[in-house]
């Protein structure tokens, strides 16, 4: 076997490969679906110490094998995606904690660690890590670092980025190295943050913590229009409130929101969808129509409007006395009160509204998120850029779950059918599936946005990296790439474009 | 002293790194607005940051928050123009390379900074005490930027 000489434990058996070929990446999804898988890497291993995690650096960088860092593989870009020769690392057998300082507060945990249960450990203590990525259910502490992720609840907690005081890498020379965060400077930290696996090996991060919070204020309002929504959340995040949980729907996406889980359809089989998977593959043949109807204003009445539904942590009184705060700035700027029904309802269904992708894929269309974010004043042309450059391709529909005093993400959620000229079902799926993003990306960059915010670049959104770079950054980043990992082992082809592929 | 651009709608002011910190402050304070630091010495808005704008309120009291939002500047050479966003996902943040750097990797011309509403109490979070946030760095991280300066030196 390819890792003789290794005594860690490992894999080369075939359905391991399989299981660690690729992410969630939603493209994935429709090869399978027409039959094709990827190759699959060569082998697996399950490092389960800093000390082992070098050792196979070590010995990857002698034998010229790239290497493949993986959490729990719930990226959605491609990040994870091994060349047939390639060795995936796995680090969930790296999951200790290993200093855990209640004065700070701070905890220092292995990378591997999964995220609920971190969570809930950390809450039988007494504290919250404050980071709810809704797929806190299968990804990791390492993954969300290296990906830089964001949670639910980053309106006051910051994203993960803002949650790093140190960590511990192997770099792609096999060095063992601790980078820590520095009030003023120097830190090569933020460096190693979002590097994709790319850089270094994560094998630590020290978290802040907070006290877990020991009450909650609910709030919901409504708005004419999903513009005069954002503003309202703009007042907020720069009158100084930091709501936790602070949503803003569309008129359609806040018409799901308000169903809570709806009930699930059974399938018989992925070939075999339903009558209502037929409708649904009928109407979407013709996205431009039913983006249009739901762009009119009957249709927004009959929604009930954009809705924000806002959730403030605190300790105790803190945290009503900010909901009504936000009560008094934005009811004067035409929000509806809802009560503190829709922001109850969706904490009880917090993490299980992005699962109803694998239904869409059975029925034999594509569905797929873009998180991007821009400044403010950038926001209108961000939203109405996407929705005129995906419309005509895809059913559109968004909301805004991550709000900062300077801007906002806008997560956009599409679904489409094949082109109904494109050839066989699956492959001219896919083609419409490319073209979206190629448009929706577009879109993204002539308003001056950022490609994203949260789920990284990947394979998927390399190829725009130079867009959101420029050919400057990226002679930078690959600089970065050479100091770091100069045999270039490390998750080769993900996060930046391909070299020949410069001007 | 003018700015590049004020932003109000995102409280954003886009200025030039050679700009002077105290008159950037009594620029804003007329418009009612302000970057809220305690770092009142005649300094440019370049080297405050490149000397890591002390005075600038902690990350930790606002995770929500940062202080810089995009910039335009030179590193090993090269142009890197970052537009301004609230936060990113897009790979390493290369401002790592200019901040509290003192020069070593390059130089800024231009910065996006965020400003607050002058008069408007800011968000404190939880206490959070960083023990080892002001440490020198380690031998390995020096050895590490050591390695930066030398890719950087080679790509051009
Ligand atoms: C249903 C669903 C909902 C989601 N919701 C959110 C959300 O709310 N917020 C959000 O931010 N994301 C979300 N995601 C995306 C995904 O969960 C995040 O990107 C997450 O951070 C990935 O973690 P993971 O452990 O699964 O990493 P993987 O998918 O295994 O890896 C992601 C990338 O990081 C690298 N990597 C992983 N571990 C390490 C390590 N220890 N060292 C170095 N590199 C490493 C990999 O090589 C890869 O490039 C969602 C995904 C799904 C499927």
């Amino acid at each position: 076997m390819l890792l003789d000489g290794l005594k860690l434990l490992a894999s080369d058996d075939a359905a391991d490969r399989v299981a660690y070929g690729r992410d969630l990446w939603p493209r994935h999804h429709l090869g399978v679906r027409s039959g094709r898988l990827p190759a699959g890497p060569a082998a697996i291993v399950w490092p389960r110490s800093t000390e082992e995690v070098a050792e196979v650096v070590a010995w990857a960088r002698k034998r010229s094998v790239a290497l493949v860092p993986f959490g729990a593989g719930s990226g959605v870009c491609a990040g994870v995606l091994p060349s047939s020769d390639a060795v995936v690392v796995d680090l969930k057998r790296m999951a200790r904690w290993r200093r855990f300082d209640r004065g700070a507060p701070l905890l220092d945990v292995e990378s591997g660690h999964m995220g609920l249960p971190l969570e809930e450990r950390l809450n039988r203590e007494g504290f919250t890590l404050g980071h709810f990525p809704s797929s806190i259910l299968c990804s990791t502490v390492g993954g969300w670092v290296a990906a830089r992720s964001a949670g639910q609840a980053s309106g006051y907690y910051g994203k993960i980025e803002d949650m790093v005081v140190a960590l511990e890498c192997v770099t792609g020379r096999g060095d063992v190295v601790t980078l820590r965060q520095r009030a003023t400077g120097p830190s090569l930290l933020p460096l190693v943050i979002g590097s994709e696996g790319t850089l270094g090996i994560i094998t630590s991060v020290t978290l802040r913590l907070h006290p877990a919070p020991a009450a909650r204020a609910f709030a919901a309002w409504s708005f004419d229009s999903t513009r005069e929504g954002w503003q309202a959340m703009r007042a907020l995040f720069q009158r100084g409130l930091r709501p936790a949980i602070a949503r803003l729907y569309d008129p359609f996406d806040a018409m799901l929101a308000k169903q809570g889980s709806a009930k699930r359809r059974t399938h018989t089989g992925p070939h075999a969808p339903g009558a209502g998977s037929a409708v649904l593959r009928t109407m979407l043949r013709n996205p431009a129509a039913l983006n249009a109807l739901l762009a009119t204003r009957s249709f927004t009445r009959a929604a009930g409007g954009a809705m924000l539904v806002v959730i403030f942590d605190g300790a105790g009184d803190d945290a009503e006395a900010n909901a009504e705060r936000a009560r008094a700035i934005v009811e004067p700027m035409g929000a509806r009160y809802e009560g503190e029904g829709p922001a109850q309802k969706w904490l009880a269904h917090r993490y299980s509204v992005s699962y109803r992708q694998a239904p869409a894929i059975a029925a034999g269309l594509f569905i797929d998120t873009m998180e991007v974010a821009a400044p403010w004043a950038k926001l209108g042309e961000l939203y109405e850029g996407v929705l005129r450059a995906v419309g005509p391709h895809a059913f559109i529909m968004a909301h805004f779950s991550h709000a900062y005093p300077d801007g906002c993400c806008i997560y956009f959620s599409f679904a489409g059918s094949a082109s109904p000229d494109g050839g066989p079902w699956d492959a001219a799926c896919e083609q419409t599936y490319d073209q979206t993003w190629r448009r929706a990306l577009d879109a993204v960059l002539a308003a001056g946005g950022t490609i994203a915010h949260h789920h990284g670049v990947g394979r998927s959104k390399a190829p725009r990296m130079d867009r959101e770079l420029g050919s400057g950054g990226i002679a930078v980043a690959r600089a970065v790439k050479r100091a770091f990992d100069p045999d270039g082992i490390l998750n080769p082809g993900a996060l930046l474009p391909p070299e020949e592929a410069r001007p | 002293m003018s700015y590049v651009q004020l932003d109000r709608e995102s409280l954003l002011v886009h200025v030039d790194a050679s700009a002077s910190l105290p008159s950037l402050e009594a620029a804003l304070a007329r418009d009612g607005l302000t970057l809220d630091t305690a770092a009142v010495a005649e300094q440019t808005v370049g080297d405050w940051l490149a000397a890591g704008a002390h005075g600038a309120r902690s990350a930790w009291l606002d995770p929500c928050d940062h202080l810089v939002a995009g910039y335009v500047g030179t590193i090993g050479g090269e142009r890197v123009e970052v537009r301004p966003a609230p936060r990113r996902a897009t790979g390493p943040d290369l401002f790592a390379l200019l901040f509290g750097q003192h020069g070593r990797f390059g130089a800024l011309h231009t910065v996006w900074l965020r400003v607050h509403l002058a008069g408007e109490a800011r968000p404190v979070a939880a206490p959070f005490h960083d023990a080892e946030g002001g440490s020198e760095p380690s031998s390995e991280e020096e050895a590490l930027a050591v390695s930066i300066s030398l890719a950087l030196e080679t790509s051009r």
